[in-house]
């Protein structure tokens, strides 16, 4: 259950001894929410978002006049002169 | 797995658990099946450096069914969750561990239950503890408050786990941390409703 609300490492870690019945056991469990949880939210959105995006992506680093491995280097020149990951 | 109750099953389920815990408020003591109080405490190794800092009559509120805390390290600073706070030992375990700097809030739905918790609070000196009476299933709380969200011996409690799960996730921030202490029922669920909701809360 807790995975299906969308938890991450969610671990059954062991009995605490403690039980309030003969057919109830305590039990110790934790589930962590992920850091990147709102990036999974866009990982939800329509395909067609996604997939025009890779569309984009796959034409602009299509070998041309410049060949794929010079774009590749520029991006990632670029990329790090605006002080982001690649 | 999930039962969904009526309205009048919902209600007598509320009844049930305010009517075993308001007695609970008083005294923990021969209302479970487990130990209760200090001996409770050091049974789930609760840091006894802790609960040096607490008062006997405090450590005699407590019934929780395990150590949430012994699920991952709570740090200075940090702003905490206690659902279904009972009488708040665990509240104040928290707030001693995160410090002034941290916060903590304890709810719980029975009125009994809070005001043992507010007389607990007045007998330390902390300043970063507030009590809310609130269900677990409609956190008043908006999203990406807490950094960390415990519960012991409560969920079993909750007609609509679903919902409140679902809660619990969306007041936790980003990377934020549930550590849950609880019953878990071994074997089938009751087919007979009846019997399931008269006896939810014993």
């Amino acid at each position: 259950m807790l995975n299906e609300v969308g938890f991450v490492d969610v671990e059954l870690v062991g009995e605490t001894g403690f039980n309030s019945s003969p057919v109830t056991k305590g039990v110790l469990c934790r589930a962590r929410k992920s850091a990147i949880s709102d990036v999974g939210r866009f990982e939800m959105q329509p395909k067609d978002a996604l997939s025009k995006y890779q569309e984009f992506f796959n034409a602009a680093y299509a070998e041309g006049t410049l060949d794929r491995k010079t774009k590749h280097l520029i991006a990632l020149g670029a990329s790090l002169a605006a002080g982001c990951d690649p | 797995m999930e039962t969904n109750f009526n309205s009048d099953e919902r209600k007598r389920i509320r009844e049930g658990i305010n009517e075993k815990y308001k007695r609970v408020a008083i005294s923990p003591e021969g209302k479970f099946s487990y130990p209760t109080g200090r001996v409770g405490l050091e049974g789930q190794k609760y840091d006894p450096e802790v609960l040096k800092t607490l008062s006997e009559d405090i450590l005699a509120s407590y019934c929780g069914v395990g150590n949430p805390f012994s699920l991952d390290t709570v740090n200075k600073g940090e702003a905490v969750l206690d659902i279904g706070c009972g009488a708040s030992v665990d509240t104040l375990v928290a707030a001693i561990t995160v410090g002034p700097e941290g916060k903590v809030v304890g709810i719980d739905l029975v009125p009994e239950m809070l005001e043992r918790a507010k007389a607990n609070l007045k007998k330390t000196s902390l300043k970063n503890v507030t009590f809310q009476e609130a269900s677990a299933e409609t956190l008043p709380f908006p999203d990406k408050s807490f950094d960390v969200v415990i519960s012991n011996g409560v969920f079993n409690l909750i007609p609509d786990k679903a919902k409140a799960l679902r809660e619990v996730f969306r007041v936790l921030k980003s990377s934020g941390r549930f550590l849950l202490a609880d019953q878990i029922l071994m074997g089938d669920m009751p087919a007979d409703t009846e019997s399931m909701v008269k006896n939810w809360a014993r």
